[in-house]
């Protein structure tokens, strides 16, 4: 900052404006002074100073009205309030009005230059924070709803992936919206006007799978009465969502790896092969990589999978998109069944913040659609919420993690299991030791950590009710 | 500097030229001297009819002077300030002090 329009001094004495613009050039700082208010007034808006350093009592207008209109018309000018020793409750004002700092009379040099140099570093942090959250600003995402940190990261992957074939692989609890996910990569994505074919691996059974991804000709089996087109084709030149993978059995997932590997695949019951241009997105809601060290999913099959990993966050790590997506829901139930809902009273908004929602947004939607269709009003209340919400509500907010250590242990058929410890206990020491290297920053010990700054508070407190309830 | 001026703190003096520099503060220096002059004169001019151009003026010198050292005057210019923003009057012979403090001090600054 050494341009003259980046400072400007308000300052009515000549011989105090004067000494403290010496202070800030001797340190290469330029300034411009003012020695009323409407002068300098006149220049603010249209030169936008970075800084501006205040003397309230000023002869033609009060400086307080400077700082008021500052504030009020959002300009990004930092105000440094030069207030008369002793007056605390000026300064407390002058914070209230917005301003940066005070610095009381007489200072010297290095107090100004501190001053100054705490209001930049200040400036240029709201600058970045500002900065990403324009350019992570988005409400929703393709069907996702929701503005919080953790899924605008996943907008950027989803933006960053979709134009390209890598496979996607998206793990996540059940019900945080892996089937959206692929959905919004497939729209994203070149081909988002050829087919999306999604195959639930959970829901076909097992002897009938073959032939849903690859299809069969007339006669393969008993059963094969007409030939039938798999996935594999279906998909071609379009997407193949495979949901719940973890479930495809060994054989096939080997016989998918080839598909993947080669581009060719053969109908149940031919001998021709066939070759389909597919982008391949997988899903589960298990470990995938438990799943590979306990036998039950390829190793080789895994790594050909997982070239873009997309994990989605639960409901209780987005932040307050539990409410956005609420909103959304109750918006969408009332029309579908004709009531006349329209918002959440302050302690449904409270109970829906506290809650865990282990079923995430599908739990979400089903109790928003159970209140919808049970009652009418325009406002949700309390005791609208269905009994097993409520009944959940009150035992998770019952159950304290000090009370978890007293829980009965599994049995381990006489594994060593000194070095488990409650996941709780190894969270709590995990964020607690984060915070500490932070210097007790937590939304910098949640940045390290990968999760939002909300979630760190909401861990805390409920840990500090914890221990007040031992 | 003449270390004998007991309405100016030459600690404050010396402190603001090694921080600025000597050319600088005898600069501010003689700019403090001009506005106390004018403020003397505007005192004078406003006295006792004018509190508010009294209370503005008072304020103006009221910086200047703990921004130089000028401590005595300092204290004269806080206790009349005190006595106007409690609308009660300055008695004329606290304002023959404070004026008379405020050239001496003009005095003591431009024999630095």
């Amino acid at each position: 900052m050494s341009n003259a329009s980046d400072i400007f001094i308000i300052e009515d004495s000549v011989p105090s404006a004067e000494l403290y613009a010496s202070y800030l050039s001797s340190d290469g700082l330029e300034s411009t002074v003012f020695y009323d208010g409407k002068s300098a007034q006149e220049e603010i808006e249209s030169k936008l100073p970075k800084i501006i350093l205040l003397d309230l009592e000023l002869p033609d207008i009060n400086g307080f009205s400077i700082l008021e209109e500052i504030n009020n018309k959002g300009l990004p000018i930092a105000v440094i309030v030069i207030t008369a020793h002793g007056s605390v409750d000026v300064a407390v004002e002058a914070m209230r009005l917005g301003a940066a700092d005070f610095i009381e009379k007489p200072f010297n040099k290095s107090r100004l230059l501190v001053t100054l140099r705490n209001v930049v570093r200040q400036q240029e942090l709201v600058q970045t924070v500002q900065q990403y959250e324009e350019e992570f600003d988005r409400d929703g995402y393709c069907k996702f709803v929701g503005s919080s940190l953790p899924m605008q990261v996943v907008y950027r992957i989803i933006d960053s992936a979709a134009v390209s074939k890598a496979t996607v692989f998206i793990t996540g609890e059940s019900g945080t919206g892996k089937e959206l996910c692929a959905d919004a990569i497939h729209q994203r994505s070149p081909r988002a006007k050829e087919p999306l074919v999604i195959l639930n691996c959970a829901a076909i059974p097992k002897e009938l799978f073959e032939s849903e991804i690859f299809g069969h000709v007339k006669g393969a089996f008993s059963g094969a009465t007409t030939d039938r087109k798999g996935a594999a084709e279906r998909a071609n030149g379009g997407t193949l969502f495979l949901d719940e993978i973890g479930e495809m059995d060994l054989d096939l997932q080997s016989k998918l790896l080839r598909f993947i590997q080669t581009g060719t695949y053969s109908r149940i019951g031919e001998t021709q092969t066939r070759g389909s241009d597919i982008r391949f997105i997988c899903a589960t809601n298990r470990n995938p990589l438990e799943e590979v060290a306990a036998g039950r999913f390829r190793e080789d099959l895994y790594y050909r999978l997982n070239v873009v990993p997309i994990t989605l966050p639960a409901l209780n790590e987005r932040d307050n998109d539990v409410l956005q997506i609420a909103e959304m829901f109750l918006s969408k139930c009332a029309d579908e069944e004709g009531k006349a809902f329209q918002s959440f009273s302050p302690q449904v908004v409270n109970t829906f913040l506290q809650y865990d929602w282990p079923g995430n947004v599908r739990e979400l939607e089903n109790v928003i659609r159970n209140i919808v269709v049970l009652n009418s009003s325009d406002i949700v209340t309390l005791d609208m919420l269905p009994e097993s919400f409520t009944r959940n509500s009150a035992a998770k907010s019952d159950v304290a993690p000090a009370r978890l250590v007293n829980a009965p242990r599994p049995s381990t058929s006489g594994n060593d299991t000194s070095e488990i410890r409650p996941l709780w206990m190894v969270e709590k020491e995990t964020i607690e030791n984060a915070i500490g290297i932070a210097s007790g920053n937590v939304p910098v010990a949640a940045a390290f950590l990968g999760v939002s700054a909300s979630t760190i508070y909401r861990k805390l407190k409920s840990w500090e009710t914890a221990e007040s309830q031992v | 500097m003449n270390s004998d001026n007991p309405v100016i703190d030459v600690n404050v003096i010396n402190s603001l030229a090694s921080e600025t520099s000597e050319e600088v503060v005898q600069r501010l220096l003689k700019m403090y001297a001009e506005e106390l002059t004018e403020t003397i004169q505007v005192l004078e001019a406003s006295y006792p009819e004018r509190p508010e151009d009294l209370k503005k003026a008072l304020h103006k010198a009221k910086n200047s002077s703990a921004t130089f050292g000028a401590a005595p005057l300092l204290q004269r210019i806080v206790s009349a300030e005190q006595l106007l923003r409690a609308g009660s009057d300055i008695e004329p012979e606290h304002f023959e002090e404070l004026t008379e403090l405020g050239r001496r001090t003009i005095s003591a600054i431009q024999s630095l």
